[in-house]
C-alpha cells in the first residue's frame, strides 16, 4: 500500500510538473497566462460620459496604453485570472444614449499581446438576461465581440465569469503524457526503498515532538525555492531583478571561461525571485512599524507630522561632507569660473541655483535626536558665491519662512521633492535675479494661475514606474497604496492660464517649451527639481529647453546648439560636491 | 557561502542534508567532502587549489613524520610550508607597507586575495601534524578523510578551530541519531537568531557611531557604539559558531564550544577561557606549552604570555591595530599573574569591581580592534572620556537607538549571560513542545530578517 501511494503521488507530481512537455500549441502559456481583458466600446459617446457606478472582479486598467485619453471612446477592464472561474460585475451609466460593445480577450501588454492567450469566458448576462452560459474562449485575434444599447441615466449591468483557459483533450500529447507517466512509475518505484529509508534513518527513534519539529524546520528550509519568480523586474524596489548567471563566460580574448562570480551572481538571482519575497518583505515592515517608535529603514525615516525624509539627505549635516566642500572649494570656485567665463562668451545669463533640500528646511520635523543646522554649509554657500562671482541662488531662509507662514505644504509628505506652491518660493528668488539682467521679462503673479488641491504628487518623468506610490515610500518598504496615500495632504496646484504654450518632448531627458508671447531663450539643467520649476519658468520666456541630468557636467554641445540667453543650473545642495564636474572645456 | 545567506540555508543546505541522509553510509563522507569543496569553491573558486595543496603538503608531511627518523625536520618543514602561504596570501602587503615606511623604500605591493578561511584551515592542518609528531594520533592514510577534517563545511570558513585529535575518531565512524539531528537544529536555529536579529542589528548601530566624524557624535553615543560593537562581535562570532556546531551535530559530528559567556568574566585571564576556547586551546597546546609555558620563571612565563598574546593579535588580522590588541590582552593577562588576584573569592563588591575591570579593558581592546588606525582608536577612546569638544551639533542617542535597537540591547545583554540559558534548563515546559514552537518562531523571524535583506530599492541618484 505504501509503495503503491509513493508511486501515485510520484506520477501526479511528474504529470503536474512537466505539463509543458505534454500540452501543445498554446497550452501552456495559456495554463500560466494569469490577465485577460474586457473592451467596452461606445459609438455615440466617449469615457468621459460614461461612469463605472459599481465595478466587482475587474478593474480599470491604467498603465496600458489604451483607452486612456479623456477623449477615447472606450473603457478597458483588466482581470486576474486563476485556475477557477471568477465573477466580475460591471455596472455603467451613461450622460448619452448610445450603441455599445463589449469585446472579450486576453492579454494586451505588449510582451503577450501577439501571442495565442486563451482566456476562458462563461455566464455572460446583461442586465440580468443571459447571453452566452457555456464556455467560450477568447484571445486578441479571435474575440468574443457583443453589441447592446445604452440608454442615458439607464443603469446597465453586465456580469461574466472568467479563468484561465484550460487546455482540452485536443491539446494533450498523449504518446508523451503516457511516457512522463510511465517514466515516473519506473523512477518512484526505484526511489521507493532509499527515500523510506531516509526517513527511517533520520527519524528512527525520536519523539513525536521532535519528529515535528523536524519535519517543519525542513518543509521551511524548502518553501523559498519551491516556486521563482521570473518577472523582468521589481515595481516596487523600481529596478531590474538579477538575471540567472551563466557558469561559462566569455573572457576578454573571446574564449570561454568559468564564470569566477557565479555564486556570487547566483546569490543576487535567488535573492531577487524566491518564493513569497514580497509578501515576507511586507511583513518585515509590518514588524517594523509595531517595533520602531517611528518608522525607519537604512534609506528613510518618518519625522514629525508624517513628514518622510532620506537618510541620504542628511548629508547636509554631516561634518564629513562639509570638510570634503571646504577642501575642495578650490576647485569648485575654479570650474564655476571657467563656466562663468564660457557663458560671458556666448553673451549668457548664467545662474546657479542650489536647491535647499527637504531636510535642512524642514529640519524641526526630523524627529527627536536629530541636528537642526547647516550653518557651515550657508557660510560655504556665501564663500563660493563671494569668490566665483557667479551668481549662485540658495534661497534657504525664504523657503524656511514660507514654511513658518503658511498653512500650505512647501514640499510633499511622502516624496522628497518641492510642491508646486512651495516651488513658486524658489522661483521668486531665481526671478529677482533674473530680471535684473532681463528688465522687461514678465513676472508672473498667482492670478496668473488656476489653483488647485490634490494629494497625488506630481511625477516626473523619471517616477513613473513608481505608479501611485512615492519613491519615499518604496524606500520605506510600504508597498499599499493606502498606506503610501494616507501620508499625504491636499497639495497645492499651479496650472498656468496661458494655454499657448507648446510643448515637445525631444527625449525622455529633454522637452522643449515654446510661449510665443515671450522674448528671451532659457537652458534649464538640472535634478529633478528641474520637473518643478517647468511649471513656471516657460511662461516668463519664449522657449525653455529643459533637461533633466543627474550627473550635470555640462555638455557644451547641447548648450550652444540653441544658444539661449540664460542658463540656470540646478542642484540640490546635496550633491553640491558635483559642482566640480560641472563644467569640462 | 554565508549561513545566513539565501542560498545557504534554502537551497545548499535542504539539498546537502537530503543527499547526506539519502546515500548508503559508506557515501557519507564524499557527499560531505563534495559538499564542502562546493561551499568554499561558490565564494572562492580560484583558491580551492590552495586548499587542496595546503592538505596535501600536510597530508605527505604527517606521512613523514611518521615513518621517517628525521620527524623533527619534517615538522618543521610542513610548519614553515603551512606558515609560508599565510604569511604570503595574508601578511605579505602588510610587510611590504611596513618595510616601505621604516627604510623609505617603494616595493610594490602584490596583487593578492586573501583566500577565505585560510586563517583557520591552516591552523587545523597544523594541529593535525602536531598531533601526529606528538604520536597523539596515527597519521591519516587516507587522503580523502584528511580532506573532510580540514575542509568540513560547517567550519571551515569561521572555526571552531577543530583539533584533529577531536574529531579524528568521528571522521571514520560516528553515528547520526535524531537527538543529534534535533539538537544540531536547535543549536543552528539559535546561531542564526544571534547572527541576524542581535550582531546585525547592534552592528549597524556600531558601524554608524564608528563611522561619524568624532565632533558630530556625543560622549554617550561613543560608549554606545563601544558597547554595540562589543555586543556585535560577540554574537556575530558565537552565533557563527553555534551554527558550525549545530551543523556538525546535524551531520553526526560533536565538535568543542568554542564560547563560554566570555562577558561574565572577572579577569581578562578568565575572558580567554571563555572566548573563542578553540584558538586559545590551539595557541596553549601548540605555542605556549612548547616555548616553556609557565614552568621556568615568571619572566619568561610572562615572555611566553605576550609572544603568545602578539601571535593571537596578529592572527586576527595583518594590521597594527590587531598586534596592539593582542598585547594589550597580553599585558593585563600577564599583570594579572603577577598580581594574582583570586576571582574564586566572595563578595558583591569585590566581584562587581574585578567584573567592571574585565569588561572595560575588553571594551578598550575592542576600540583598538574596530577601529580604522590606531589613531583613530585612541581618538576614540579620547572621545569616550569627553576630551575632544563636538563642533557641531551631535547626533542624539535617539537617532541610532529606536525600539528594536533598544530591544536588542536588551535581548544581548540577557544572552550574554547563563541567564537565558538557565532560565531554559529550569522551565521543564519549555524543554519540550515550548521550546520547540519558540525555535520555529525563531527561525522564521531570521529568516523574515535574511529575506527583508534582499530588499534592494533603487535608489535613484544625484537627485
Amino acid at each position: 500500500m505504501r509503495r503503491f501511494v509513493f508511486i501515485l503521488s510520484g506520477i501526479l507530481i511528474a504529470v503536474v510538473s512537466s505539463y509543458k512537455f505534454y500540452l501543445r500549441d498554446n497550452a501552456p502559456q495559456s495554463l500560466e497566462n494569469k490577465h485577460g481583458s474586457v473592451f467596452l466600446y461606445f459609438s455615440d459617446a466617449s469615457r468621459k460620459d460614461v461612469r463605472v457606478s459599481d465595478l466587482h472582479g475587474a478593474r480599470r486598467e491604467e498603465k496600458l496604453d489604451y483607452c486612456l485619453s479623456p477623449g477615447s471612446n472606450c473603457l478597458l477592464f483588466s482581470l486576474d485570472t486563476e485556475l477557477s472561474f471568477k465573477k466580475a460585475e460591471i455596472r455603467l451609466l451613461s450622460d448619452k444614449d448610445t450603441e455599445a460593445e463589449i469585446i472579450f480577450t486576453g492579454p494586451l501588454s505588449e510582451r503577450l499581446k501577439e501571442k495565442r492567450i486563451e482566456v476562458d469566458f462563461k455566464n455572460f448576462y446583461l442586465d440580468g438576461e443571459p447571453v452566452f452560459q457555456k464556455t467560450q474562449s477568447s484571445w486578441r485575434r479571435y474575440q468574443i465581440i457583443y453589441g447592446f444599447k445604452i440608454e442615458k441615466e439607464k443603469p446597465v449591468s453586465i456580469s461574466f465569469e472568467y479563468r484561465r483557459h484550460i487546455p482540452d483533450y485536443e491539446n494533450i500529447s498523449w504518446l508523451v503524457l503516457l511516457t512522463v507517466i510511465l517514466l515516473a512509475g519506473v523512477i518512484f518505484d526505484r526511489l521507493e526503498k532509499p527515500f523510506f529509508g531516509f526517513f527511517y534513518r533520520l527519524y528512527g527513534k525520536g519523539t513525536v515532538g521532535q519528529k515535528i519539529f523536524l519535519t517543519l524546520f525542513f518543509l521551511i528550509l524548502c518553501v523559498p525555492a519551491v516556486r521563482l519568480d521570473h518577472r523582468e523586474e521589481s515595481v516596487f524596489e523600481n529596478r531590474k531583478l538579477a538575471k540567472k548567471p551563466s557558469l561559462v563566460v566569455k573572457t576578454k580574448r573571446g574564449d570561454n571561461g568559468l564564470a569566477l562570480e557565479y555564486g556570487k551572481y547566483f546569490d543576487y538571482w535567488f535573492s531577487d525571485r524566491f518564493f513569497g519575497r514580497l509578501e515576507v518583505i511586507s511583513f518585515y515592515h509590518a514588524l517594523q512599524k509595531s517595533l520602531r517608535f517611528r518608522l525607519k529603514t537604512r534609506t528613510a525615516f518618518v519625522g514629525r507630522d508624517n513628514d518622510i525624509f532620506q537618510i541620504r539627505d542628511l548629508k547636509v549635516f554631516d561634518p564629513a561632507f562639509l570638510k570634503q566642500l571646504e577642501r575642495e572649494s578650490e576647485k569648485y570656485i575654479n570650474v564655476l569660473q571657467k563656466l562663468k567665463k564660457w557663458t560671458d562668451q556666448k553673451n549668457m545669463k548664467l545662474y546657479v541655483v542650489l536647491v535647499p533640500v527637504k531636510e535642512s528646511i524642514l529640519y524641526d520635523r526630523l524627529g527627536k535626536g536629530m541636528p537642526a543646522q547647516t550653518a557651515a554649509f550657508d557660510q560655504w554657500v556665501g564663500e563660493i558665491k563671494e569668490a566665483s562671482g557667479v551668481n549662485i541662488i540658495y534661497p534657504k531662509k525664504e523657503i524656511r519662512q514660507a514654511v513658518l507662514n503658511n498653512r500650505d505644504l512647501i514640499f510633499f509628505k511622502q516624496d522628497h521633492h518641492y510642491t508646486d506652491f512651495g516651488m513658486t518660493f524658489l522661483i521668486r528668488e531665481l526671478m529677482k535675479q533674473i530680471t535684473h539682467d532681463f528688465p522687461d521679462i514678465p513676472v508672473l503673479s498667482e492670478k496668473d494661475f488656476s489653483v488647485t488641491y490634490d494629494h497625488r504628487i506630481r511625477h516626473g518623468a523619471s517616477l513613473s514606474k513608481w505608479q501611485t506610490l512615492s519613491h519615499l515610500c518604496t524606500l520605506l518598504m510600504i508597498f499599499d497604496k493606502e498606506e503610501c496615500r494616507s501620508y499625504a495632504k491636499p497639495y497645492r496646484y499651479y496650472r498656468n492660464k496661458n494655454q499657448n504654450v507648446e510643448i515637445d518632448v525631444i527625449n525622455n531627458k529633454t522637452t522643449t517649451y515654446f510661449n510665443p508671447e515671450g522674448k528671451y531663450s532659457l537652458y534649464l539643467l538640472g535634478t529633478s527639481h528641474t520637473n518643478q520649476m517647468s511649471v513656471f519658468l516657460p511662461f516668463s520666456f519664449k522657449q525653455v529647453i529643459k533637461e533633466v541630468k543627474a550627473d550635470t557636467n555640462i555638455t557644451l554641445k547641447n548648450v550652444s546648439r540653441y544658444n539661449p540667453d540664460a542658463l540656470i543650473v540646478v542642484l540640490q545642495t546635496t550633491v553640491a560636491d558635483r559642482l566640480k564636474d560641472l563644467f569640462k572645456e | 557561502m554565508l549561513f545566513s545567506s539565501m542560498t545557504f540555508l534554502f537551497l545548499f543546505l535542504p539539498v546537502v542534508c537530503a543527499a547526506y541522509y539519502l546515500s548508503p553510509k559508506r557515501f557519507r563522507n564524499d557527499v560531505l567532502l563534495f559538499a564542502s569543496i562546493f561551499f568554499y569553491a561558490w565564494g572562492e573558486p580560484r583558491y580551492v587549489s590552495i586548499m587542496l595543496l595546503v592538505i596535501f603538503i600536510n597530508y605527505f608531511g604527517a606521512l613523514f613524520i611518521e615513518k621517517t627518523n628525521r620527524k623533527k625536520l619534517f615538522l618543521i618543514l610542513t610548519i614553515v610550508l603551512n606558515l609560508s602561504f599565510l604569511a604570503y596570501f595574508k601578511y605579505m602587503n602588510f610587510f611590504i607597507e611596513n618595510i616601505n615606511r621604516l627604510f623609505h623604500a617603494n616595493i610594490d605591493f602584490l596583487y593578492v586575495i586573501m583566500p577565505i578561511g585560510i586563517s583557520f584551515y591552516t591552523f587545523q592542518a597544523m594541529s593535525y601534524v602536531c598531533d601526529v609528531y606528538a604520536k597523539t594520533v596515527p597519521a591519516q592514510k587516507n587522503v580523502y578523510n584528511l580532506m573532510l577534517y580540514i575542509v568540513l563545511f560547517p567550519q571551515l570558513i569561521a572555526g571552531p578551530i577543530v583539533k584533529y585529535h577531536d574529531i579524528a575518531d568521528q571522521i571514520a565512524s560516528r553515528n547520526e541519531n535524531i537527538d543529534k539531528v534535533y539538537r544540531g537544529v536547535l543549536r543552528f536555529i539559535g546561531g542564526l537568531a544571534k547572527k541576524v536579529l542581535l550582531a546585525n542589528t547592534l552592528g549597524a548601530v556600531a558601524d554608524e557611531i564608528f563611522a561619524s566624524d568624532l565632533q558630530y557624535i556625543s560622549v554617550s553615543l561613543a560608549w554606545i557604539g563601544a558597547v554595540a560593537y562589543a555586543f556585535q562581535i560577540y554574537f556575530d562570532f558565537s552565533g557563527y559558531s553555534d551554527m558550525a556546531i549545530g551543523l556538525c551535530l546535524i551531520f553526526g559530528f560533536n565538535i568543542p564550544e568554542n564560547f563560554n559567556y566570555p562577558y561574565i568574566s572577572k579577569s581578562v585571564t578568565e575572558f580567554w577561557r571563555r572566548w573563542h576556547i578553540s584558538l586559545s586551546t590551539w595557541f596553549k597546546q601548540y605555542l605556549y606549552i612548547p616555548l616553556g609555558g609557565n614552568r621556568i620563571s615568571k619572566f619568561r612565563t610572562a615572555v611566553n604570555l605576550m609572544i603568545v598574546f602578539f601571535v593571537t593579535g596578529f592572527w586576527h588580522g595583518a594590521s597594527w591595530n590587531f598586534i596592539v590588541w593582542g598585547l594589550w590582552h597580553g599585558f593585563f593577562v600577564v599583570m594579572e599573574k603577577l598580581i594574582a588576584p583570586d576571582t574564586q573569592k566572595k563578595g558583591i563588591i569585590r566581584n562587581g569591581l574585578l567584573h567592571c575591570y574585565a569588561l572595560l579593558t575588553v571594551l578598550f581592546g575592542w576600540i583598538i580592534f574596530r577601529a580604522e588606525t590606531l589613531p583613530r582608536a585612541w581618538e576614540y577612546i579620547r572621545k569616550m572620556f569627553g576630551f575632544i569638544p563636538n563642533r557641531y551639533e551631535a547626533l542624539d542617542l535617539l537617532y541610532y537607538v529606536d525600539g528594536q535597537e533598544l530591544l536588542t540591547f536588551v535581548f544581548a545583554i540577557l544572552l550574554s549571560t547563563p541567564l537565558a540559558k538557565g532560565f531554559f534548563n529550569a522551565s521543564g515546559k519549555l524543554k519540550s513542545a515550548g521550546i520547540q514552537v519558540f525555535a520555529l518562531l525563531l527561525f522564521l523571524l531570521s529568516s523574515v530578517m535574511i529575506a527583508a535583506g534582499t530588499y534592494n530599492p533603487f535608489i535613484y541618484f544625484r537627485f
